[in-house]
């Protein structure tokens, strides 16, 4: 899921900057006191994340959490993964510095797609609709990554079908996976920390 | 908190990931190029292209079911060895001229001694190549040393992070809170 550096063109690197800039803005404002340390406690997972590795699939792929980190963040997932992502390219050369603005947006996104669209689901009443939620919030967060990395590099010649292809095949692993570890995530904060989830606070 | 502790007992089964490497070397005269993602597995069917300093292509290949890739250059680099795999990873690297290859002429016998009864040319092209199949193993493992993220990194970088939480929790707690 990291771009490397010198594969964009300078165009889709700007946009995804500046589009990244406007989510960690937002993302900072938008974040009370209280839950700074939650977006740090998270921003370290996605950090780490990045290191397990999950060995099926045709390529090397990792974890990426970024629709827990979404769930649990809402807007605050940009900054979050914006330091991850700035600190796995410092110090394990993951992705790139001029990409960091693209890759931002390509996992912030998602993040944040999966806290509207299964941030209510995952605090219902039911706790199937609350697991089923999350683990869609899992799955399609790294799907929706996959198609925007695949979109992020077809606007650099690589033809979309073929790279989308590529990508998403990749990462169907991980899409469970990370769906399965969600949900059992949520679970867990259902039961110990609700108010991590939003909602009723 | 027991994330922490989750993710740290996750830790050491961590393999690393996602980055690749490209790691040319000689082989005699002949360049061997290996590819693999930071875990250690190999990139297959990924785009090997070869420039020479002036950014001339040279050639270029697709590496195989083991990540790597052979060619023999024309003259002796400096070269610029790219490998494009899918999904947006590239990596680079520059291979230096081997000096071991210059032929060493100084070992030439005085004319009234005895011719020696081996070919020393042949001689010293079997060791070299002998030595080339033994070295090998300790190319690869050097190659793959290089690659990942070590343990102080991974603390490193979350005590980055916790250090810019505190600062902008400073920073917050200095205007009115409720923001």
């Amino acid at each position: 899921m990291h771009i490397s550096e010198g594969v964009l063109s300078a165009p889709v690197l700007a946009a995804g900057a500046s589009l990244s800039a406007a989510g960690v803005a937002l993302g900072l404002k938008k974040t009370p006191y209280e839950k700074i340390p939650q977006v740090g406690l998270f921003s370290s997972a996605f950090f780490v994340a990045s290191l397990i590795h999950v060995p099926l699939g045709p390529t090397s792929v990792h974890l990426v959490l970024n629709g827990l980190v979404g769930l649990i963040l809402g807007w605050a997932a940009f900054p979050a993964i914006l330091v991850g992502l700035l600190l796995q390219a410092l110090l394990f050369q993951f992705g790139g510095i001029t990409t960091l603005g693209v890759n931002t947006f390509d996992m912030a996104f998602p993040a944040l797609l999966s806290f509207w669209i299964f941030g209510p689901l995952v605090r219902s009443e039911s706790q199937r609709v609350a697991l089923l939620g999350a683990f869609l919030a899992g799955a399609l967060a790294i799907l929706s990554a996959g198609l925007l990395v695949a979109s992020a590099l077809s606007l650099t010649g690589e033809a979309f079908r073929y790279a989308a292809k590529a990508v998403v095949l990749a990462h169907l692993p991980v899409m469970g996976v990370e769906g399965i570890l969600t949900a059992f995530s949520v679970a867990f904060l259902r039961k110990v920390r609700p108010e991590m989830l939003g909602g009723s606070r | 908190m027991r994330w922490i502790v989750l993710v740290g007992v996750l830790l050491p089964a961590v393999a690393m990931a996602h980055r690749v490497v490209v790691f040319p070397y000689w082989e005699g005269e002949e360049v061997r190029v290996e590819a693999f993602f930071s875990d250690g597995t190999p990139v297959k069917g990924g785009v090997v292209r070869v420039y020479d300093p002036a950014g001339q292509l040279l050639t270029e290949g697709r590496t195989d079911a083991e990540g790597t890739f052979g060619f023999k250059p024309e003259g002796k680099g400096p070269l610029k060895v790219v490998l494009e795999a899918s999904m947006g990873h590239k990596a680079e690297a520059v291979l230096e001229p081997e000096g071991a290859s210059e032929p060493v002429q100084k070992a030439k016998a005085p004319p009234e001694e005895v011719p020696p009864r081996v070919d020393l040319k042949a001689l010293k092209e079997v060791v070299k190549e002998a030595v080339a199949e033994e070295v090998r193993p300790i190319i690869r493992e050097l190659a793959r040393r290089e690659v990942g993220p070590s343990f102080r990194d991974v603390v490193g970088g979350v005590g980055w992070i916790v250090g810019l939480m505190g600062i902008w929790l400073y920073l917050k707690s200095r205007r009115p809170r409720g923001g």
